[in-house]
């Protein structure tokens, strides 16, 4: 799926303070596996408040850092989860985990411009 | 995606200048996911407060409560161990000394999540994702309620003060004597010991109010009773009795203890007064 990402919206939110932004990113990607991890566990296991926790942790960095869409998805998994619907949720997470990939796709590529654009400079 | 960068924006905050720097200079960041507790930690050191984090929530409260404990504490609601709002609670069972502001930071946002937030003792509340400009708003109103309520602080501190103390010689007054010998008597009753207790009057001090005016009687009284708290231990009790008398009952004092007539201590207040005055009470 493709992964929409408001860069602007983030660097807004951070003051404009672009190398903040671009640590906090590398912070996201070393620190989401685990995220992932405990929600595809929690998800075998039918624990839906261990679901809950995880992705409502994974909406405040996603809401952050300007994924709206992967904020709605997580938003989607919490509400499921809290109906301790597992299909649904099942679904969401499905959905998540998708997004997730192609953002972090985004932001390694990213990254990669960046770098280059430094380097111009 | 954007393919370049903009500008970065204009600072969010006006730097900080003497006029509104912070009172409070360390702030406690509560708050679990490493992304958040970076970004608040840059933020606020980059404004010059000292950043004390905490990752989880009874390592915030451990923190919260310590003796030097920060006086702004920015929480964050789900964390592990104990959530914000647990913290808040456990935090405001024990009143403290000097008040502590507490900013909860949570992606909650329903109704029914901010009364909670704000019911279990957080004064103030803001919702993930924040802009930093919103977040620093938010500080500098816990800053002027810090900046009010050390006001008050030492407001009732002077008006304790101005209540149990003579305004002109800067000793206790009539009524904080009689409340401190009243103490003192019972004291002393109990243990079976003794009291010594001078009243003094000063002799012939209407002449120096006639010859030399009220202001000059005024400034006597002062040196008098500079004098007498110079002259006594540190837990004597020295304080204005009447219009020109002083009291002094040291606690302790035998009969032939080593301050045993004010005659004693007589030659300290023969001479002639020197240095600048300064306030001083028992």
């Amino acid at each position: 799926m493709s992964a929409g990402w408001d860069y602007a919206a983030a660097l807004e939110r951070v003051g404009g303070d672009e190398p903040l932004l671009v640590e906090l990113i590398a912070i996201f990607l070393e620190e989401y596996p685990k995220f992932a991890t405990r929600l595809t566990q929690a998800l075998s296991q039918k624990d839906f408040a261990g679901i809950r926790e995880a992705a409502h942790s994974l909406k405040g960095s996603l809401g952050y850092l300007g994924a709206a869409d992967g904020e709605s998805l997580a938003l989607a998994v919490e509400q499921a989860s809290l109906a301790n619907d597992g299909l649904r949720t099942a679904e969401f997470v499905a959905q998540l985990m998708a997004y997730i990939e192609a953002l972090r796709q985004l932001m390694v590529s990213s990254a990669g411009e960046q770098t280059d654009a430094h380097n111009i400079h | 995606m954007p393919t370049t960068f903009t500008e970065p924006a204009p600072e969010p905050t006006a730097p900080f200048t003497e006029k509104n720097s912070s009172p409070v200079g360390r702030v406690l960041v509560a708050e679990d996911d490493p992304l958040y507790r970076r970004a608040l930690e840059h933020f606020l050191s980059r404004k010059g407060y000292a950043v004390q984090l905490a990752g989880d929530g009874l390592q915030a409260l451990a923190d919260a409560t310590a003796p030097d404990a920060a006086r702004l504490i920015v929480l964050d609601w789900m964390m592990p161990g104990l959530p914000g709002p647990e913290v808040c609670r456990r935090l405001r069972a024990t009143p403290r000394d000097h008040y502590q502001y507490i900013l909860l930071l949570t992606a909650k946002h329903t109704t029914a999540d901010i009364v909670e937030g704000l019911e279990a003792g957080a004064d103030d509340y803001l919702t993930k994702p924040f802009n930093v400009q919103e977040f620093f708003a938010h500080i500098h109103v816990g800053e002027r309620m810090i900046r009010l309520q050390d006001r008050l602080l030492a407001t009732q501190e002077a008006l304790r003060f101005q209540a149990t103390h003579d305004p002109l010689t800067g000793i206790w007054n009539r009524g904080a004597l009689f409340e401190l010998l009243r103490a003192e008597a019972e004291r002393v009753r109990r243990k079976s010991a003794s009291l010594c207790l001078f009243l003094i009057d000063l002799d012939h001090f209407k002449r120096i109010n006639d010859e030399f005016g009220h202001l000059a009687g005024d400034a006597v009284l002062h040196e008098i009773a500079q004098r007498l708290s110079a002259a006594v231990r540190l837990y004597d009790i020295v304080g204005r009795y009447g219009g020109r008398s002083s009291s002094l009952p040291p606690p302790n004092c035998s009969p032939n203890g080593p301050i045993n007539s004010p005659n004693g201590s007589g030659s300290r207040f023969r001479r002639l007064p020197s240095g600048p005055r300064t306030s001083r009470s028992r």
